[in-house]
């Protein structure tokens, strides 16, 4: 009943969040100015950039459920593990495809391996290969020993993945808002582009919390049922 | 009947036991010594036929490309059957009677890849002397070799991690590979530009000193991980 209750809050939390995100494109179309350089294409940045931030988030709370899982023993803290997995594959594929969106018009090619787009591209593929191995191995310690030290490895690859436009040589543009000296954006876009963040860091949260919940049930209704067939 | 007492051997005794015991199985079946050393002569074959008369800058860059290529796939033979002797003899059940340091089993297992990789390493750079004509003092230069060992450091700290955690599951041949490419990437990264950009000028500008410190960087991450979780998955 508990368990009901709080999918139910869960649940609503999330249209209230989708509403909010619905706000803040309505922002990004028609209250922030054109950008000078790169027309009404560099729109797409309000989706872009916020999903790319939720998936690097999930990779956080994949560490959290990998490391609470190792410590604990638990399969419940797994269940966090895969729902981060998930979700967090979910908006790296949503980075990748408003990515190459927004390089036809203005790199010329949908695709090329440039720095962020390869690492970002790997992200996506360690994400799948975490469910993939999720998948492969049986319930029990081995499979939460394995998938938590693959969750751990997973993420300490994401500061890499960060900082790659940085370090190599790269047709992505650098650092624009997290750097020294101040981000180099205009103060209306900057403002609505961190709204945009903090939103959908939040509805990465929320995604991966109703997950967790929905596979915990499962996993509870599946060991009933074998409880009633034995 | 009476059994003859034996000291307990030390962590380092273990590793050295685990060792000559991996290798030893390796010894037994040639193939397992000659596959690697294919697979360079394949690729080296496959570059002189893509590319047949290349200059100076054009050699060095296939140089790198040859020897990551074939240590590489060198090692994901390497990996695949890092825990092979351990799933078909059942050593992990006669350790749970004879115990030993999970530490010093994943310490032996990270030295047995690191000498198979070092030896396919060897032979590629000879055969690539003989077979391409590649200059001597650029194979035995000592950044070359350097950066090349850290790559295979790298490499060989995720490999056996991965190799370990695999190991129970369902068609962990296909699994692998699909986990091992994508992490082994920053580590081959920064071994080639690193390598192309000492090849390039021979200075040992901030350049190369920001990739050989990322190189490194990325070992420590690696190797630390497979010590502090590999012994998770032996226990």
């Amino acid at each position: 009943m508990t368990a009901r209750k709080s999918k139910f809050t869960l649940a609503n939390s999330l249209t209230v969040l989708l509403a909010l995100v619905f706000v803040q494109w309505l922002l990004a179309w028609f209250w922030v100015p054109v950008d000078e350089a790169q027309g009404e294409v560099y729109r797409i940045v309000y989706l872009h950039v916020p999903g790319a931030f939720a998936s690097f988030l999930s990779a956080g709370v994949l560490l959290v459920g990998s490391l609470l899982a190792l410590r604990s023993k638990s399969e419940h803290w797994l269940n966090l593990s895969r729902a981060a997995a998930e979700v967090g594959l979910l908006f790296t594929l949503l980075t990748l495809a408003t990515g190459s969106i927004w390089g036809k018009p203005t790199w010329g090619v949908w695709w090329t391996w440039d720095a962020r787009l390869t690492t970002s591209f790997l992200l996506a593929l360690m994400y799948g290969g975490w469910i993939l191995l999720f998948g492969a191995i049986p319930q029990g310690p081995s499979r939460t020993r394995s998938c938590s030290i693959l969750g751990v490895m997973i993420a300490a690859d994401v500061p890499i993945i960060y900082k790659s436009v940085t370090w190599w040589r790269t047709l992505h543009q650098p650092q624009t808002i997290l750097r020294t000296g101040g981000s180099t954006m205009d103060g209306d876009m900057l403002s609505v582009l961190l709204f945009g963040i903090a939103i959908m860091a939040v509805v990465s949260i929320n995604l991966i919390l109703v997950r967790q919940e929905t596979l915990s049930l499962e996993q509870e209704l599946e060991e009933k049922s074998l409880g009633v067939t034995s | 009947m009476t059994q003859k007492q034996t000291a307990p051997q030390t962590w380092v005794e273990n590793v050295r036991t685990l060792l000559t015991h991996s290798l030893r199985v390796d010894i037994s079946s040639k193939e397992r010594l000659v596959t690697p050393i294919f697979f360079a002569l394949i690729i080296l074959m496959l570059f002189s036929f893509a590319i047949p008369e290349s200059d100076g800058a054009l050699r060095s860059r296939m140089m790198v490309a040859e020897s990551q290529l074939a240590i590489f796939f060198a090692l994901q033979i390497a990996f695949s059957r890092t825990f092979e002797s351990e799933r078909v003899d059942r050593i992990f059940d006669h350790l749970r009677l004879s115990p030993i340091s999970s530490s010093a089993f994943i310490t032996s297992k990270i030295l047995h890849v690191l000498l198979i990789g070092g030896g396919t390493m060897l032979c590629t750079g000879v055969l690539s002397i003989i077979v391409q004509g590649q200059a001597i003092g650029q194979m035995a230069d000592p950044v070359v070799i350097g950066t090349a060992l850290l790559t295979l450091l790298g490499l060989t700290g995720i490999g056996v991690l991965l190799a370990s955690i695999t190991l129970h599951a369902e068609g962990h041949q296909i699994l692998f590979p699909l986990l091992y490419f994508p992490l082994s990437v920053p580590v081959l990264l920064c071994s080639t530009e690193g390598l192309i950009h000492w090849l390039d000028s021979y200075r040992w500008d901030s350049t190369m000193r920001g990739w050989s410190v990322m190189l490194i960087a990325f070992d420590v991450i690696y190797l630390t991980l497979t010590i502090l979780l590999g012994t998770e998955t032996v226990d």
